[in-house]
């Protein structure tokens, strides 16, 4: 008994060491499940706080990139709308099914927290349930999709960025409806992958991919990326193609939580459908 | 030690959690990303008389605040936990021939800067080296995270080095 104590004295360091680090691995490994918990994240009381306060002094050191961006969409906003006037009235379907109900609700957020350097990349937004925010709710840029909210809380939410492994968005060539799954190539944050175009397609440096919309997450038709470079590959018949985001996800300031306010009913149909399969 | 000891110690951690949270996170160098980890600062600057189990709990404590604000449960805990527990390995490998003496500190002020290089250039690259392997789990590329370990440890070293000379020697 005595030396047990004894050893028990001597190695007690060594077990406390493996006893946290245990804890640390299971947490870090297990890290999906942790997110889910508003405990572990951002995107809890204490944390969301104290970025919030801060937030409010460091977005004046943005403002002017803020407003470049502000500009460039107004200018859009304003095309877009002349073309209504005019003879286009397609841009505008986009955002409401054909009884003129409407489909898809904007709400504005500042992202309080973004991270581009890890292998799965998540951001704090300053919305929650209170603003009507819910998982599963798609986050867009004035140039381009960010993310999916993925766990909200009364009043801050945690994104999935599109910088993470996990993350593949359904997209397709704006020019010519072919679609496929983008996903990020983990190198750096300006790249991405686009998988499953067949090789027949014709494709030019600086095609847009836009988003499909077949997710019922993403409105059809926001930008995501334009091609950079593609390789035509002779073992399948698909394109390896490399896109590089419209979005500079390094700075993010304003985006807009999107939500589908017909995605219940969507869903409830698709799994339908997959009853049928079985 | 003292309870002003463990006081100032709890300054330490407030501060260096605040500026790492709110100042280092948000420097991203390169199409990499490369964030300087200054909070492991706390770690190396536990005074020598503090027990080397408490160590160990101060820095799941740090590694954990950190992963909360940079949402990355466990990454920091578990990077942060193993620096404090090869902490001693350096101390007695680095040890002055009689023992540290009391009322020295682990500050290039109180023990040189040819000292302090040798004590924390090794503890923190063990830190980025487990901070980057566990964060490779499933997503491995050899090569970029070479790139990530070194260049992320140069950078913390540069930052942990430039503020040893605003600690002064009492």
């Amino acid at each position: 008994m005595d030396s047990l104590f004894r050893f028990l004295k001597k190695i007690y360091f060594q077990i406390i060491f493996i006893a946290l680090e245990v804890v640390a691995l299971i947490l870090a490994i297990g890290g999906d499940a942790k997110r889910n918990s508003v405990f572990c994240t951002s995107a809890n009381f204490v944390t969301g706080r104290i970025y919030n306060a801060a937030w409010t002094y460091v977005r004046y050191f943005n403002l002017r990139e803020e407003n470049a961006v502000l500009m460039e969409q107004l200018s859009n906003v304003r095309r877009k709308s002349e073309n209504f006037y005019v003879s286009d009235t397609a841009t505008f379907r986009n955002q409401t099914d054909s009884l003129g109900k409407l489909k898809y609700r904007f709400i504005t957020a500042s992202v309080l927290k973004n991270s581009i350097n890890q292998r799965n990349n998540f951001m704090t937004l300053d919305v929650g349930e209170k603003q009507g925010v819910r998982p599963d709710m798609a986050v867009v840029s004035a140039t381009g999709a960010v993310g999916i909210v993925v766990n909200t809380s009364e009043n801050f939410s945690l994104a999935i960025s599109l910088l993470n492994n996990k993350v593949g968005i359904s997209a397709k060539l704006k020019n010519s409806n072919f679609y496929g799954k983008l996903n990020w190539s983990g190198e750096d944050y300006h790249t991405a992958i686009l998988h499953e175009i067949p090789n027949h397609v014709t494709l030019q440096v600086g095609d847009t991919v836009v988003t499909s919309g077949y997710s019922a997450i993403f409105p059809p038709g926001i930008p995501v990326a334009v091609i950079e470079s593609f390789v035509r590959n002779s073992d399948d018949n698909f394109y390896s193609i490399k896109v590089k985001f419209t979005t500079d996800l390094k700075c993010l300031a304003s985006v807009f939580v999107i939500e589908n306010l017909m995605q219940e009913e969507q869903y409830q149909l698709e799994e339908q459908a997959s009853k049928f399969v079985q | 030690m003292d309870l002003r000891g463990y006081l100032k110690v709890l300054g330490i951690y407030a501060l260096l959690v605040v500026v790492q949270v709110l100042v280092f996170n948000n420097i991203k160098i390169s199409s990499y990303g490369i964030t300087p980890f200054f909070y492991v600062l706390f770690v190396l600057s536990v005074p020598f008389e503090v027990p080397k189990w408490l160590t160990l709990c101060f820095a799941f404590v740090l590694g954990y605040t950190v992963d909360m604000f940079a949402d990355t449960p466990g990454l920091h805990t578990a990077a942060s936990v193993f620096m404090a527990f090869m902490r001693p390995v350096m101390l007695n490998i680095l040890a002055p021939r009689d023992g540290y003496e009391s009322g020295l500190f682990p500050y290039a002020a109180y023990m040189g800067m040819p000292w302090y290089l040798r004590y924390s250039v090794p503890l923190i690259f063990l830190h980025h080296l487990s901070y980057f392997l566990i964060d490779s789990i499933g997503f491995f590329s050899f090569y970029q995270i070479l790139i990530k370990i070194f260049a992320t440890t140069a950078v913390t070293v540069l930052f942990v080095v430039l503020a040893q000379f605003f600690v002064r020697r009492r």
